[in-house]
């Protein structure tokens, strides 16, 4: 279904709402039927460095499902080190 | 190449604010030199994967846009959503009972999209075998 679609069966119940409201809300619908359902599956990829220890994660990203070092699942720290780095 | 044995053993992850961390295991720190135990990655070079759950791309003024991230059956949830919020706003148009339909139809399709997402997960397990 296009925008356009989902904004006439929006704009049969309020026809003096303008495309830009709506689209708003259509945004904000989104973003909640995304989080509440956890549908949108993504992978990013990166390339470990030397004494490199931290790298940014994708702003979007709601919940991380797995971690693979050259295709291979690690385990997850449940506590930071004791000794930190931030680079 | 190293195993997938020597990967696990060795790699850990942990997420700090906005980021993740990627650290090693140093299996020749001792119990009494702690914090030597995990360090930054002495090595570069490997691949880093990271699977997860992402918002959804949102629309832009193109009306002929698709929310490609949401599979066809769900697009409808959207509108369902939008409808209730806007029958939510005071004025002359506020209808909390249509409110409250529309907040039940977006429900029900949220529950739906719940088992869709959830319709690839497996359960690991193991069955033992007993003899009688």
């Amino acid at each position: 279904m296009t925008q356009k679609e989902l904004i006439e069966i929006i704009q049969q119940h309020f026809p003096d709402q303008g495309e830009s409201i709506i689209r708003s809300s259509l945004n904000r619908a989104l973003s909640d039927f995304t989080a509440k359902t956890a549908i949108t599956d993504a992978v990013a990829t990166d390339t470990i460095v030397k004494d490199k220890r931290m790298y940014d994660l994708d702003p979007g990203m709601l919940t991380i499902k797995r971690v693979e070092i050259d295709s291979v699942q690690i385990p997850r720290l449940v506590t930071p080190p004791v000794k930190g780095d931030l680079d | 190449m190293a195993s997938i044995r020597d990967i696990q053993g060795k790699w850990r992850w942990f997420i700090d604010g906005e980021r993740i961390a990627i650290v090693e295991d140093n299996l020749s720190a001792t119990d009494e030199n702690l914090e030597g135990k995990y360090i930054s990655p002495a090595t570069g070079g490997s691949t880093l994967t990271v699977h997860y759950i992402a918002l959804a791309t949102p629309f832009t003024t193109n009306l002929e846009d698709t929310p490609t991230d949401v599979p066809a059956q769900f697009h409808e949830a959207l509108a369902f959503k939008v409808i209730a919020d806007l029958y939510r706003l005071p004025g002359e148009s506020m209808n909390l009972q249509l409110s409250q339909y529309y907040d039940q139809l977006y429900a029900e399709q949220v529950r739906e999209g719940k088992k869709y997402a959830k319709r690839n997960h497996m359960r690991s397990g193991v069955i033992t075998p007993h003899t009688y």
